[in-house]
């Protein structure tokens, strides 16, 4: 690992300052459109209302929808814009566009860390991604400038144990020993940004770049080397962010995530990067850093305020980019870079999890939005973004309850048509449906025309095949739509949950989160019940009220209480792969085939690594316990080697089920109690736990297709 | 029936070969089956440890892990202002 020599002058491409001017207009426009389509709508709810904004409930309902009008009105016009720049062939000023394929084509590469920080994640999973970066690499002839390091943070002898076995079988597997790295933090300082910390550190002194992957990520060669020769043209770059593409679902959930995601997100993602530009922002993964300014600008103090507002920011990715903005760099999304892929997770019940976690780091934002100093304006605007992402749910929650009020108010409480003093002519409260109507019209166009905008920039290009074909591709969009809409009642009440854990740093858990393949019947109800009931309550109350209310209440109500049954249905892995079968809900590696993705999925001894007996396999197994012993710590002190001596004996005489997770740790990490454990157990004899547990293995060895 | 010694004997010391990368042929048999053999000739006590002595003799020397690390290129991060 050399330190990388500095472009030279006449090579790099010439930065073009005009993006700024561009930024300014677009952001301006954007914020005008926005404006002036909430302050009309807005002034249309309030004609709606009976009083017309007459009272403090009506000024209220008024706000709360200003509010999420504003926020669907800016995700409607960047969806309007993503369309017209992709109708016109891409956006002139994007990073991709700065130069010709030609020159971008010629630019040397510079060292490259391609870096996957890990934290008990599925490990077969995770490095068989890594192989197919690599291999992907290899294709492109350019591998050689790239280093490959997997970064753990993993506490769980099982797990780490497994990472390392997987890790050293990657690289004799593909023959690069001293190319593809492994380091696991003994402390778990600060999550995975200090985990990166960590790693440049040690080692960050030697690249100029550095690929941040998740451990689902998949990256193609080609567009890594496209991502590095764009940040050695363009030296004011300091993050370049590409948009990862969904791929690999099998349950529905997943399925109808990744459908979404590939046939809308490209609109949304080339509308965001033109009002962004230069200061977008960093999304964690699948993108490169500047190694240098990152290390000078990028360390996350710990926030100095109280409750959610104190210790290690969570959501480090966001304050990463504005940091950089702050000291000169630009921030690019990418969205043209393709071959850029995650997966999404499994289940709604494993996207709540994540959320619950999101929720938190994103309100963290708002101590940086209000406090940061010297942040540019649109990076504080990406902290609001994110915000909003969950505050909208409670606002939404808001808008219900007053609505609700306002309905009882009107239906159990008599009409007072003379409410100020000395009034000479009645005030008559006006109910206008059909306007409500109108309304509800406008606001369904802002949600779902990007979506038919997105459909028709797809049959445009003339890759409807991609999708399964023009009349499986409208069913698989009605589909998408119909369990969206399902889904929006469901996010919006765990959000409130998670908003609400959040803001007063409280754990509102009203079940353990289902964690298996699919989700269980008992699991849904347990974690859906309260709010069913609550729903239910409602719709009842509705009811009773007004009949009319009732029916504009159940769009919302009706998932709520049939949220359960959805939660289990949609994590159902038969359904998603019998649409995918016939074509339904189809995405465009499915259709025309990815190295990158056929590599993930073949057959490898990647994913025969086993993390619930990795403590055993590094025990019993030959060659893994001298693979494990080698990375232990080396002998420790008189002292120590006592302590660690007991717990070595009780290991042989009780049984690996006999410690708990820490005593393991300990014994994993130790050189000489693996040693010592590995000739014991040999010598067991075949009635002892350890003897059984070794004829169990060798029967294991000798059966195919049986895992540890 | 528990099992018979000499056969757990030679069903451990296979196993110790084939997962320490040793290919099992009929000549290596053989060495597992004289190993086995001279094992039961030990007292009863001694029998396990003779053979796994006897069969680690039979395999090549432990060879180095490549690191797992590359040499450490030091350098600091910075913390400036939130």
């Amino acid at each position: 690992m050399n330190n990388p020599e500095p472009l030279p002058a006449d090579l790099l491409t010439q930065q073009r300052p005009r993006w700024r001017l561009a930024a300014t207009v677009r952001r301006g426009l954007l914020s005008l459109a926005v404006l002036l389509q909430t302050l009309t709508a807005t002034y249309f709810i309030l004609s709606i209302l009976p009083y017309h904004g007459g009272n403090l409930i009506e000024v209220c309902i008024a706000a709360v929808f200003a509010l999420l009008f504003a926020w669907i009105s800016v995700g409607f016009w960047i969806g309007l814009t993503g369309f017209f720049l992709r109708r016109i062939g891409g956006d002139p000023l994007s990073l991709l566009r700065q130069q010709d394929e030609a020159t971008l084509e010629a630019t040397p590469l510079a060292r490259t860390a391609v870096v996957m920080p890990i934290y008990h994640e599925p490990v077969g999973r995770s490095l068989q991604g890594l192989k197919s970066v690599i291999l992907s690499l290899q294709r492109s002839g350019k591998l050689e400038n790239f280093d490959f390091f997997i970064l753990s943070d993993s506490r769980d002898p099982d797990v780490w144990l497994a990472e390392q076995a997987a890790w050293d079988q990657l690289r004799n597997e593909l023959g690069m020993q001293d190319r593809i790295f492994y380091r696991r933090r003994p402390i778990n300082l600060n999550y995975k940004s200090g985990n990166v910390a960590d790693f440049l550190r040690r080692w960050g002194g030697a690249y100029e770049y550095m690929v941040v992957l998740d451990a689902d990520s998949l990256m193609g060669g080609d567009n890594l080397v496209r991502m590095v020769q764009l940040m050695q043209r363009h030296p004011q770059v300091g993050i370049l962010q590409s948009s990862p593409s969904l791929i690999n679902g099998r349950s529905l959930f997943a399925r109808l995530q990744q459908f979404s995601n590939q046939l809308y997100g490209p609109l949304f993602t080339t509308g965001l990067a033109a009002i962004q530009l230069g200061h977008a922002a960093f999304w964690g993964h699948n993108a490169i850093l500047r190694i240098q300014p990152f290390m000078q600008h990028c360390g996350l103090r710990k926030l100095p305020g109280w409750g959610l507002f104190k210790g290690p920011v969570l959501s480090h990715d966001f304050a990463e980019a504005a940091y950089m903005g702050r000291a000169g760099q630009e921030v690019w999304l990418e969205p043209e870079l393709n071959q850029s892929y995650e997966e999404s997770p499994p289940t709604l019940s494993d996207e709540l999890t994540r959320d619950r976690r999101w929720a938190k780091g994103n309100l963290q934002h708002i101590w940086l939005m209000l406090f940061s100093r010297r942040l540019r304006l649109a990076h504080r605007m990406a902290f609001m973004n994110g915000i909003m992402g969950y505050v909208a749910s409670p606002l939404w929650f808001s808008f219900l309850v007053l609505t609700t009020i306002e309905v009882a108010r009107l239906v159990l409480w008599p009409i007072n048509y003379f409410p100020e003093q000395n009034q000479l002519f009645p005030l008559w409260p006006e109910w206008h449906p059909q306007r409500a109507i109108w309304m509800v019209s406008i606001t369904l166009t802002l949600l779902f025309l990007p979506k038919f905008l997105a459909v028709t920039d797809v049959l445009l290009r003339g890759r409807r095949q991609q999708f399964g074909g023009g009349f499986k591709l409208f069913f698989s969009v009605f589909l998408e739509i119909v369990i969206s809409a399902l889904l929006a009642p469901i996010r919006m009440l765990s959000h409130c949950r998670y908003v609400m854990e959040a803001l007063f740093n409280v754990n509102l858990r009203w079940a353990g989160q289902n964690r298996s393949g699919e989700t269980s019947w008992l699991a849904a109800v347990l974690n859906q019940g309260i709010g069913s009931l609550l729903a239910l309550a409602w719709a009842g109350f509705a009811w009773w009220l007004d009949p009319m209310f009732f029916l504009w209440s159940l769009p919302v109500a009706l998932p709520l209480i049939l949220a359960a049954p959805i939660f289990v249905l949609l994590s159902k892995v038969g359904w998603g792969e019998a649409l995918l079968r016939n074509r339904w809900l189809q995405i465009p590696e499915e259709a025309q085939g990815s190295q990158l993705v056929d590599d993930l999925n073949k057959p490898s001894k990647l994913l025969e690594v086993d993390q619930h007996a990795a403590f055993n396999e590094a025990i019993v197994h030959p060659y893994t316990n001298q693979l494990q012993s080698q990375l232990a710590h080396a002998p420790r002190a008189k002292r120590q080697q006592s302590e660690l001596q007991l717990l070595a004996q009780r290991c042989l005489q009780e049984g690996p089920d006999a410690l708990s997770r820490a005593e393991r740790n300990l014994l994993a990490s130790d050189a000489t109690a693996l040693r010592w454990l590995h000739s014991q157990v040999w010598l067991a004899a075949p009635e002892s736990i350890w003897g059984k547990l070794l004829k169990r293995r060798i029967r294991i060895a000798n059966t195919p297709n049986q895992t540890v | 029936m528990p099992q018979p010694i000499s056969e757990l004997l030679l069903q451990r010391i296979l196993a110790y070969w084939a997962w320490s990368g040793v290919v099992i042929d009929a000549a290596t048999e053989e060495k597992a089956l004289a190993i086995t053999a001279r094992a039961l000739h030990q007292p009863e006590q001694q029998r396990l440890s003779f053979s796994l002595q006897a069969l680690q003799e039979e395999l090549p020397g432990q060879t180095p892990i490549a690191a797992a690390s590359p040499p450490l290129s030091r350098s600091s991060m910075h913390y400036g202002d939130y």
